[in-house]
């Protein structure tokens, strides 16, 4: 393990019609998630990191080292950045093989060609490439050249690694197992990791903190579970205000971490997450009766109200918090108030399973 | 209204005008082509392209156009990067500069040439009497000549090969540790090789028939200067016989490297 | 380079008589001369301007085999002055002629080098120097015929350096420097007085060019065509020509 690396930045600059301010902390060892609509500055943010846009205030300094201070007048141009990227299409140079294009940062970093070859390969190995290594990049799979995007971005042993939404080339099918592997490798990275996405179940799944990023400036920022558990937008409740919940697959049903069980078709065997979208939550006053399998009962805790809909914080058992969604005129009708007791179903079905 | 207009969009005519048009416009065109072929002397064809005029001319082309087409890489692709990537005040003009010979006269870019280059030429007076370099009536002449007039179709097919390009390549490459010099070298290049290619190969094709400037600043002398457009012009005025059948061989070089060419140029990337 | 002109100029007069910019008729004869009659001939059509109102004369200047093959090939034209008894006859043979082609001019050979002579040229044998740039017609071309003969009669193997279409393109380059040396008509020098210098040549009395003048079949005004062969043959033609250096028949 080198020195604890760390990248403090802050953000300004102007760019079309985005007009950027945004400050950003990531530790070493820890993923931070950027989420934000489209438009909301997060791939312009990255570049910013990456040298690729100059600011026009503020400074980036990558563990102890200015990267850029337009003040100071320090710059250091982006191929001197101890940084991997992995942009969004991934970028994979079309003329070379996977071995090559891995290969390409160690040469350009003064590894002789023979070092540089045999060192992509073993990375290329590790991300379970090895049946590719001599492939161009248009004949491997989705999930191949996110793979090979990921390990070239490593190849080179950055001190911050950048994530432009890294899995929303894939399709559905494959976008969980990927995913799976991308938090695999991340937990064996040791520096800092910034992650772009718009999908609430990558940033959960991903990263430790999340930023929130709309038009240009930061609304919001902290833990992903306080996030989750708070939302100040109705954008951000959208995004990120998903009930997330870590289990064992047994078939048809997750066994949670804390106890609980939660009945959800084909859940698989294994770590898995279980989401469920505070939508998806029904309450009643009374048990209700019929088809959902999940029923249980609880507190109302808080109720917020989030533009035309209302935001009911429900703790279940006295321990497990639930996010739900209802109308205002539900919140009338059940009459929910601070510690009111309510029924809770969701259905099975609208249970989703994703893989740890 | 539904039925008139799928008939219409079954049966999509062209209009009478634009194919009589059309087609008076590739007669026009093949018409020349034909004449020429039908004058040909078939028979004698293979004998008269083996003498000793035509081999050294065939010879001196195939050279020269080659060395045209290196030097116009050499300078042309940096050329073409720079108007595509860099900028800089004055970058029309010097786009404009560049591309000129294209459709400049090349008597004018040979007379132009003489008055650099010649013995009492701007340039021409310091590589004469101190070096002892000698650009027209020699080989190297023919060069100059041809890179001078063939080279912008070189940087015009590059640069919009690069113009169409992802730059965001050349971002990964310098997230990767990448100079500029490395990127152009191991990654611009290679990833515009077609386009270079086309760029090439048109450029050969254009010194191969270059004649007003070679003739103007390089003269006209059987194995040194006297390249297949000259020798043409040479045998016009005895041998019409061989003449016709050396315009057969530039007519069907020409004819192949269009060919070859056909995607490329018509719809670079 | 002339060549190409020329082949322009031809396809410009395409048409013959039209109307000048006073809006009187005019009829306009065309004249196909060699090279090295261009000025002596300019001064020639003017004087036939001037006895025959209302008439221009246009000149299709080129090499002699060229203007035959282009008269052969249909190119409308008048008169054909040519420098080359053989591209005469070719068109003669052709039946493409009003009246047997006459010898109307001789012409000798020089050697022109640039004003002040760079190359210190003093004769034939600094042909062979390698170490200065000469240039002749070529050999398909009557001037270029005649200087291969007086250097081979001299023993000189010459180096040449370029090979001209036509001995105004020679000249041409003689004047602007660019060439040491050159063997152009006597005419020529005289034409370019001042910016290029002479030097007479032992023997160039035996290797004359003869220019022969014929009027030609497609002339759309034989009358005029075969006037302007006559004031060619005539005392005042041949004084004009005798001005520009030519000698006489």
């Amino acid at each position: 393990m080198g020195p604890a690396v760390s990248l403090l930045a802050e953000v300004r600059l102007a760019l079309g019609a985005l007009d950027l301010e945004a400050a950003l902390e990531a530790e070493a060892g820890e993923v931070v998630a950027v989420v934000g609509p489209n438009g909301a500055g997060k791939t312009t943010l990255l570049r910013a990191l990456a040298g690729l846009v100059a600011l026009a205030g503020g400074r980036v300094v990558l563990g102890g080292r200015v990267l850029d201070d337009p003040e100071a007048s320090i710059w250091v141009p982006t191929e001197q950045r101890s940084i991997g990227y992995v942009f969004q299409d991934y970028l994979l140079f079309p003329h070379l093989s996977a071995l090559d294009n891995v290969a390409f940062g160690p040469r350009c970093r003064g590894v002789d060609r023979v070092g540089a070859r045999s060192l992509a390969r073993s990375w290329l190995e590790r991300f379970g490439l090895a049946e590719v290594v001599g492939h161009r990049p248009a004949s491997l799979s989705g999930g191949q050249a996110q793979r090979v995007a990921l390990a070239r971005a490593l190849a080179t042993e950055p001190r911050l690694l950048l994530l432009d939404e890294p899995l929303a080339a894939l399709d559905a099918s494959t976008r969980d197992g990927v995913r799976a592997d991308l938090r695999r490798h991340l937990a064996t990275f040791d520096g800092a990791c910034v992650l772009v996405t718009h999908d609430p179940v990558d940033a959960l799944l991903l990263a430790k903190r999340l930023v929130v990023l709309e038009g240009g400036s930061v609304t919001q920022r902290g833990l992903a579970a306080e996030v989750a558990a708070a939302p100040r937008s109705p954008w951000v409740a959208e995004l990120v205000g998903v009930n997330l919940w870590r289990g064992r697959g047994r078939g048809d049903g997750i066994e949670l971490a804390g106890g609980g069980w939660v009945a959800a078709p084909s859940a698989g065997t294994g770590e898995v997450f279980a989401v469920i979208h505070p939508r998806s939550v029904a309450l009643h006053r009374r048990r209700p009766e019929g088809t959902p399998r999940n029923v249980w009962r609880g507190r109302a805790e808080a109720v917020e109200l989030l533009g035309d809909r209302a935001r009911v914080r429900v703790l279940l058992d006295d321990r497990v918090p639930l996010a739900a969604e209802v109308t205002p005129a539900a919140v009338a009708d059940l009459a929910l108030g601070a510690g009111g007791e309510v029924w809770v179903s969701v259905k099975a079905t609208e249970v989703r399973v994703h893989p740890a | 209204m539904t039925a008139p207009r799928l008939a219409r969009r079954r049966a999509p005519r062209p209009p009478l005008v634009l194919v009589v048009l059309a087609g008076t416009g590739v007669v026009f065109v093949t018409l020349p082509l034909v004449a020429l072929v039908q004058r040909a002397p078939w028979r004698q064809l293979g004998s008269l392209l083996v003498r000793p005029g035509v081999v050294d001319a065939l010879w001196l082309s195939m050279v020269t156009a080659g060395a045209a087409t290196g030097v116009s890489l050499v300078l042309g692709v940096p050329l073409a990067w720079v108007l595509a990537r860099v900028e800089f005040s004055g970058r029309r003009v010097v786009r404009a500069l560049v591309t000129l010979p294209m459709v400049l006269p090349p008597v004018v870019a040979g007379v132009a040439l003489l008055f650099a280059f010649g013995r009492r030429g701007l340039v021409g007076q310091w590589l004469d009497t101190p070096l002892g370099i000698l650009l027209p009536f020699s080989t190297t002449g023919v060069v100059v000549a041809q890179t001078f007039v063939a080279m912008p179709f070189l940087v015009v097919t590059v640069e919009a090969g690069l113009r169409g390009a992802d730059r965001r390549y050349e971002d990964a490459a310098a997230t990767l540790g990448a100079s500029r010099w490395t990127t152009f070298r191991r990654l611009t290049v290679p990833m515009l090789a077609p386009a270079i290619a086309a760029g090439a190969l048109l450029c050969w094709a254009r010194a191969l028939g270059e004649f007003g400037a070679t003739i103007t600043f390089a003269g006209n002398l059987q194995g040194r200067t006297r390249t297949l457009p000259l020798a043409v012009f040479a045998a016009l005025e005895g041998d019409r016989e061989a003449a016709i059948a050396l315009s057969l061989v530039l007519v069907v070089i020409s004819l192949v490297v269009l060919l070859a060419l056909r995607d490329r140029w018509w719809a670079p990337r | 380079m002339r060549r190409l002109a020329a082949v322009g100029l031809v396809a410009v007069l395409a048409g013959g008589c039209g109307t000048d910019a006073a809006g009187g008729t005019t009829v306009t004869i065309t004249v196909f001369a060699a090279a090295s009659l261009t000025d002596a001939f300019g001064e020639l059509g003017q004087a036939f301007s001037a006895e025959h109102p209302g008439v221009r004369v246009r000149f299709n200047v080129g090499p002699s085999p060229v203007l035959a093959t282009q008269v052969l090939e249909g190119a409308p034209g008048d008169v054909l002055a040519s420098a080359d008894p053989s591209a005469t006859s070719r068109v003669a043979a052709a039946g493409a002629t009003l009246d047997t082609p006459a010898v109307f001019a001789r012409n000798s050979m020089e050697i022109a080098v640039p004003a002040g002579n760079p190359g210190r040229v003093a004769g034939l044998a600094d042909f062979a120097r390698s170490d200065l740039l000469v240039g002749a017609c070529a050999e398909e071309v009557p001037c270029g015929r005649l200087a291969r003969r007086l250097l081979a009669d001299a023993a000189v193997a010459p180096a040449i350096d370029t090979e001209e279409a036509d001995v105004r393109s020679l000249l041409t380059r003689i004047e602007a420097g660019e060439l040491d040396a050159g063997l152009v008509y006597r005419s020529d020098v005289l034409a370019a007085a001042g910016r290029v210098e002479g030097i007479d040549v032992p023997g160039a009395d035996q290797a004359l060019a003869t220019y022969e003048i014929v009027a030609l079949d497609g002339s759309a005004a034989p009358g005029l065509a075969r006037a302007f062969v006559a004031l060619v043959g005539s005392g005042v033609g041949q004084r004009i020509l005798a001005d520009h250096g030519f000698l006489p028949r």
